[in-house]
C-alpha cells in the first residue's frame, strides 16, 4: 500500500515543467495530489542550461558559444476541498543569466482546481484514476514581448491564460504509468515598448505526455517524454503586423525519487529537450533539478 | 479497455515526438560574413516601401555572441539623369531596430547618429541568439518620432 501511494504522489514531480529553454514560453503543469492525501507542499530547485541557442522553423538547429542559463526556484502547495476536488498553487522566481547579465524576478503564478472523475476505490486491475482539472495562469511574469532586451529579462508565459485538462494513472505493484494532456488559451494584452506598441495575441497551446515509473524498496525511477506545441503569436502594432512562428518541442525526463516516509520524499530530475521530437522556433535546454515534498495523510 | 487505450496513447506520443534528427549550423562565435563582403552595395536593391529611397549597409564592428557591433548605413535616392546616388537626409534620425521574427522578440535598443548627409551609425547593434534576423531601418515623421512613416526590412542570417 505505501509502494502505491509512494508512486502516486511522486509521480509528477520530475515533471513539474514544459517551459521552453528560451524566453519563458509554454505554462507549467497544474499541482495536483494524485495519491490520497489530505495536502502536500513541494518545493524544487531546478537549473536549465540552453544548449540549442535557436531552432528556425525549417529546423535547422543553431548554437553559439555562448548560452543562456535559466534557474528556477518553485514552491507549490495542493489541498483536498471535498474527497474529489482539490485546489493547487504554484508560486516560481525565475534567473535568467546569458554572458555578464542577469535578470531574475518572479515568474507567472498558476492556480489550479482539480476534480477526480474517476477514482481507483474498487483496484480495477485496468481502470485508471482520472482527475481533470482547469487552471488559471496569472501574468506575473513578464513575456518576451515586453522585453526591451530580446527576452533576456523574461520570466513567464506573461499573458493571462486559461487551460484544461486531465491526467490518467495507474499503479501495478512495482509499475506506474500515467498519461496527461492540457490545452491552453493565453489572452492578448497591449504592450508598449520600444521595440512593440500595439496589441500581442498569443493563441493557444497544447501538452500531450505520459510517463511511467518502476518501483523498489523505497525508490522510484520514472521516464516521462511530452509534446508541446504554441499557436503562432500575433504583433499589431500602428505601422505593422507581425506573425512569430509557431512553436513546438518535446521534453524528456528521468528522474530518481526517494520515499524517507509517509510524509516526505525527495526527487532528483534531469530533463533533456534535444532528444525527442522535431522543435520548431524554439530554443532546446538540458535542465538538473532537485524537489522535496512534504504530504498530509487524509 | 483502459490498458488498451492507454497502450495506445503511449505509443501515438512517442509516434509523435520520435528521435530528434537535428539539422546543425556550426557553432560561432559572431555574425560570419565573407571577407571582405558589402552586405549591401549602392545597387539600390534595399528600396524603402512608401519613398522608393534606396538604402546601402555595411558592418563598422561586427557583433559578436558577447560583445555589441556597430553598422553603417547610407540613404540616397537614384539621380534622375544617370541614375547616380544622391544621399537624402532626414529628420528626426532614422531607427534601426533588431527583431527575430520565428521567436517574436527584439534586441537591445540600438543608438543612431548621423555622420554626413544621409549617413549614419548604429550602435549597440547585439544578437542575443543566432538564427535568421531582421534589421529594421525606418524613417520618423518629422513632427512625430514615435511615428513611422517609412522603411525597410533587411533579413540577415547570424
Amino acid at each position: 500500500m505505501l509502494r502505491l501511494v509512494f508512486s502516486l504522489s511522486i509521480l509528477l514531480a520530475a515533471h513539474s515543467s514544459w517551459s521552453a529553454a528560451c524566453c519563458g514560453g509554454g505554462l507549467s503543469v497544474p499541482t495536483m495530489i494524485i495519491s490520497d492525501d489530505k495536502a502536500q507542499f513541494s518545493t524544487s530547485y531546478g537549473v536549465t542550461n540552453v544548449m540549442i541557442d535557436n531552432v528556425d522553423d525549417q529546423g535547422i538547429w543553431r548554437r553559439w558559444d555562448q548560452h543562456q542559463t535559466v534557474q528556477t526556484l518553485k514552491i507549490e502547495g495542493a489541498h483536498i476541498l471535498t474527497d474529489r476536488w482539490q485546489v493547487g498553487a504554484s508560486i516560481p522566481v525565475v534567473t535568467r543569466q546569458y554572458s555578464d547579465q542577469t535578470y531574475s524576478g518572479l515568474s507567472d503564478i498558476a492556480a489550479s482546481l482539480s476534480y477526480e472523475y474517476l477514482s481507483d476505490w474498487n483496484y480495477n486491475p485496468y481502470r485508471p484514476k482520472g482527475i481533470g482539472f482547469i487552471q488559471l495562469n496569472l501574468p506575473t511574469g513578464k513575456s518576451r514581448a515586453d522585453s526591451e532586451v530580446g527576452g533576456l529579462d523574461s520570466r513567464g508565459n506573461g499573458f493571462w491564460a486559461l487551460g484544461a485538462g486531465t491526467m490518467l494513472s495507474k499503479s501495478w505493484t512495482i509499475w506506474d504509468v500515467f498519461v496527461l494532456f492540457e490545452w491552453h488559451r493565453s489572452f492578448e494584452k497591449s504592450v508598449n515598448t520600444s521595440l512593440i506598441q500595439g496589441t500581442v495575441y498569443p493563441g493557444s497551446g497544447s501538452n500531450l505526455g505520459f510517463g511511467f515509473g518502476y518501483n523498489w524498496s523505497m525508490y522510484r525511477a520514472g521516464f516521462s517524454l511530452t509534446q508541446t506545441q504554441e499557436d503562432a503569436m500575433d504583433i499589431k502594432t500602428k505601422n505593422i503586423n507581425i506573425r512569430q512562428g509557431r512553436e513546438r518541442w518535446a521534453t524528456m525526463g528521468l528522474s530518481l525519487s526517494y520515499l524517507r516516509d509517509e510524509f516526505w520524499s525527495w526527487t532528483a530530475s534531469y530533463s533533456d529537450q534535444t532528444l525527442f521530437g522535431d522543435p520548431l522556433n524554439t530554443s532546446l535546454g538540458k535542465s538538473l533539478g532537485v524537489q522535496f515534498q512534504h504530504r498530509w495523510a487524509r | 479497455m483502459f490498458g488498451k487505450i492507454l497502450s495506445l496513447i503511449c505509443v501515438s506520443i512517442l509516434v509523435l515526438a520520435n528521435c530528434a534528427r537535428p539539422k546543425y549550423v556550426e557553432e560561432t562565435t559572431s555574425y560570419q560574413a565573407p571577407a571582405g563582403k558589402v552586405e549591401s552595395s549602392a545597387d539600390c536593391s534595399n528600396v524603402f516601401s512608401e519613398s522608393k529611397y534606396c538604402l546601402s549597409w555595411y558592418w563598422e564592428n561586427k557583433p559578436t555572441a558577447k560583445h555589441a557591433g556597430s553598422l553603417i548605413f547610407k540613404i540616397y535616392r537614384l539621380n534622375q539623369f544617370d541614375k547616380t546616388a544622391v544621399p537624402v537626409d532626414f529628420k528626426p534620425i532614422p531607427d534601426v531596430v533588431l527583431w527575430m521574427p520565428s521567436m517574436g522578440h527584439g534586441s537591445a535598443p540600438t543608438q543612431t547618429t548621423r555622420l554626413d548627409v544621409g549617413t549614419y551609425r548604429a550602435s549597440n547593434v547585439f544578437f542575443i541568439m543566432p538564427g535568421d534576423w531582421d534589421i529594421r531601418f525606418s524613417v520618423k515623421d518629422e513632427n512625430d518620432a514615435s511615428k513611422t512613416v517609412d522603411g525597410v526590412n533587411v533579413t540577415i542570417s547570424i
